[in-house]
Formats: structure tokens, sequence, C-alpha cells
């Protein structure tokens, strides 16, 4: 199995025809990156490839990433917040965001819900979610539909389905289309030869 | 097994069938959910609530949340329970002062007009327990059966924040037994539901996903409908559940003993 550092040698080794050189023009964090976007969209893929192949509704655990997050108050709107770490890949209904519970209690967890939740649920039995408090991603905060720190939450794990950081896990039967993928990115492309001549790649 | 499981768990294990491995459709899955728990305590679970309310000044108490019909209201005495009447010639129309605030009714009757017996038994009058000379004779013929002493009561649906049951005002109780159909929510506890029913609901569930399913066939919803169905029935069965004791004991309840001639 390679890490991230691993394919991204290989990467540039093919690149280059050997060992990359002092004067290379490839920045190493730059196929890191590229590596990480190739990563992320394929995740995405999986997630549908499951559904229509075994019906479920999710993805690997493999590419969870756990973060520990404080909980703030938006005194304006008067809810609990917490500021997301980094953006999770957009799935259907926020799965990217997989997962929120209390420190102070791993066995309670929260309740995913949608932005128009307490509008669309307001009066209706099911608004209460069982006394259980919900939560839902803004931009890059998530809010909770009730005031968890009073009940003593100060931190919450937070699990987000994305591949990021160096610690990433690439799966090995991946790891064959991330390091094409970015190859024909990398590659350079001739400039296009719009004018028919028998003059190749004029510099227009 | 447990004789009440909690909806939540219910709609988790509604979330597994379906392949979810998230909680993120969990709000929908409780909504369906608690539609068809709300069918199942309404027509089938003969869950009757227990509730002592106390009575206010107007002499009214008011309905519990998850209120849907009156089974038995009255009156704790001893060991039993002493039913009040129901009447519909109670008011619905509220009595206030110059502020605004409730009053109550009273009887209001002068004593040499109509006497109360004539507006408690429906309107009709009795003359026939007095002699001629106004004297008591202590037989009252004609009246009939179905009066109470404890009280009479009317359930206003349309007053108060979820309607009250209005008393009369010779009522001298506050403390009122309840016993009513609910339709199984009450929004400070967690929902539970009859065992016998667990599988009923997560079938209503799936019924109701497949039915609003995008693009799904609709030969899909038809099926988990019959499912559900089937499953509401066992149900039923098991909640309704009738033993031979209770069939002897119900064939021998109308034996009674003859006179000997």
């Amino acid at each position: 199995m390679a890490s991230l550092a691993v394919l991204r040698d290989q990467i540039i080794r093919r690149l280059v025809g050997g060992d990359q050189i002092s004067d290379s023009q490839i920045d190493p964090r730059e196929i890191e990156l590229l590596i990480l976007q190739v990563l992320n969209a394929a995740i995405k893929i999986e997630y549908f490839t499951n559904i229509r192949a075994e019906d479920v509704h999710g993805v690997s655990g493999q590419y969870i990433a756990t973060y520990i997050c404080d909980v703030k108050k938006d005194l304006v709107r008067r809810e609990d917040y917490i500021t997301l770490t980094q953006p999770f890949v957009a799935l259907p209904n926020d799965k990217g965001l997989d997962q929120i519970t209390p420190m102070n209690g791993k066995c309670r967890f929260f309740i995913p819900v949608k932005v128009g939740f307490s509008s669309l649920y307001n009066g209706l039995p099911a608004g209460n979610l069982e006394l259980k408090t919900g939560f839902y991603p803004e931009r890059n905060k998530v809010f909770f539909t009730k005031d968890i720190m009073s009940q003593g939450t100060s931190k919450v794990m937070v699990k987000l389905i994305v591949a990021a950081g160096s610690d990433v896990v690439i799966p090995p039967d991946m790891e064959e289309t991330i390091v094409k993928e970015v190859m024909s990115i990398m590659i350079p492309k001739m400039p296009q030869d719009k004018i028919v001549d028998n003059v190749d790649n004029p510099q227009v | 097994m447990d004789s009440y499981v909690t909806l939540d768990k219910i709609v988790r294990q509604a979330l597994i069938a379906n392949g979810e491995e998230s909680l993120h459709k969990y709000a929908r899955y409780l909504q369906f959910g608690m539609e068809g728990a709300k069918d199942f305590y309404m027509d089938s679970a003969q869950d009757v609530k227990t509730v002592r309310l106390t009575m206010d000044a107007v002499k009214q108490v008011e309905l519990p949340l998850d209120f849907v019909d009156w089974v038995k209201v009255g009156v704790v005495i001893g060991d039993r329970i002493k039913v009040m009447g129901v009447c519909d010639t109670l008011p619905i129309l509220t009595v206030r002062d110059d502020c605004g605030a409730l009053q109550p009714y009273t009887s209001n009757v002068p004593a040499n007009s109509i006497p109360i017996d004539s507006i408690l038994y429906g309107g009709y009058y009795f003359f026939n327990y007095t002699n001629e000379w106004g004297e008591l004779t202590g037989k009252l013929y004609g009246i009939g059966g179905g009066y109470t002493d404890i009280g009479y009561f009317r359930v206003l649906r349309n007053l108060g924040d979820h309607g009250v049951i209005q008393f009369n005002s010779d009522v001298n109780t506050t403390d009122v037994y309840l016993e009513y159909i609910s339709n199984g929510f009450d929004p400070k506890e967690e929902t539970i539901i009859n065992s016998y029913a667990e599988k009923c609901i997560q079938f209503y569930i799936h019924w109701r996903v497949a039915w609003h399913k995008h693009g799904a066939a609709s030969g899909n919803a038809k099926e988990s409908e019959f499912q559900y169905y089937n499953e509401l029935r066992k149900a039923r069965i098991r909640v309704m559940g009738l033993t031979t004791r209770e069939v002897l004991e119900l064939s021998r309840k109308y034996y009674i003993q003859a006179p000997k001639m």
C-alpha cells in the first residue's frame, strides 16, 4: 500500500523519466494536491457505484477524517455551532458530513438534518427528533438545533468524508487510477495548431 | 422481549433495512414512523393513558397534548373510579369579567324557579315526588337511570391551547381522573410503541419511503403496502388476542339466577 508521499514520488519519476532533477519545475506540493483532488472525485463516484451495485448508501471507512472541534455560541442567531476544519465531499443529503458526537458521551449521537429543517418540521411530531439534537452545515460552520453547551458539551467529534492531509489512506486498487489521472493532467500538452498549413504548432 | 420499544429504535432499523449507513434520512423516516404509530395508536393499540388532572376555578381542566378522545372521566373514591356523566347542555360560550378573565358558571337557579332536577334530567319536569302540600313523598318515578351525583362534563376542543374539559358548576372536587386514547406522542418524552407493532411500524415506513421514492416503480410501493397491511393484521391479532378463558367468562356473564316459583 502506497502512502501519499510514495505515490507523489512515483508520479514525479514517471513525469521526468527518472529521479527528479534540481531544476525541474514540477512542484511536489502540486502533485500531492492533485492526488487528493482526484481521490475526492473518486469518492463521489464510489458512493453512487455502491448504491447501484449493492444498494449501500455509503463509502468505505478509509475515507473518514476525524477531528475534534470546540463548540461556540453565535450570539446573534442564538445557536451553538462549530467551525469545520475543512470542507467535505458534497454527497446527497450532506452525507459528506458523516457524523458528529459529543465528546462527553459518545454513545449519544446528534442527528443530521437539512438547513430548512426547523421551518419544514416546525409543529410536526418529528420536529423534536425524539428529544435528540440535530445539526446542519452552513458554509464552513455546523449549527446545532439545541443548546448543547448548556448540556455540558463543549467539544464534539466530527467525522468527514474527505481525502485530506498527509496521512490520507489511498486504497491499493485506486493507486493506478490516481497515477494515470494525475499524469494525464500533468503531461504538457502541445498548443493547438489552429492554422491549416504545413507548419506545426506555430507560436501564436 | 421488552413489552415496548422506542420509535427511535424502529426508525434506525428501517434505515438499516434500506441500506442507509448513516442517520441523514432519520428525520424523514421518523416523520413516516410517527404517522404509522399514530394510525396504530388510534385504531389498534387499545392503549389507554391515565392522568390525574387538577380542576381550576372555572371548573375546567386542560386536555393533555396527546389527547385524541376520552374513555373515562371521573373521580377516584377509595379503590374505585366513580365516573361522571356526559352533558351536552353545558355551554360552550365562556363568561368573562371586565378584565377578560374567565369566570365560572353558577347554577344560578332561584329556589322557587325551575328545579335543578328538570335541567339535569333533560328538561323534563318531575312533580310526582311531592304531594299536594309540597311535601316530599320520597318516591320519584319516571326518571330512569343514567344520572350521576358526582358531576357532569363536556369536552370543548376549541377552548384553551389544546381544548378543555368543562365540568358543571356543582362539581365539588378538584382532582379529576381521566382515561383517554392518546395519539402516542408527547413532546417531552421519547415515543414508545407496543412491541407487537414493531414490525408493523417499520413496514409502514418502508411503504411510505417506497411510495415517495423518486422514479421508483409503482409495483414496489404496492408490494410494500401489502407487506405493511399484513404486518398490521398480525399486530392487531396479537394486541387483541382473545383467550379461551375470556370467551368462557363472556359466555357466563349473562347467566343469572332465576327466581323459583
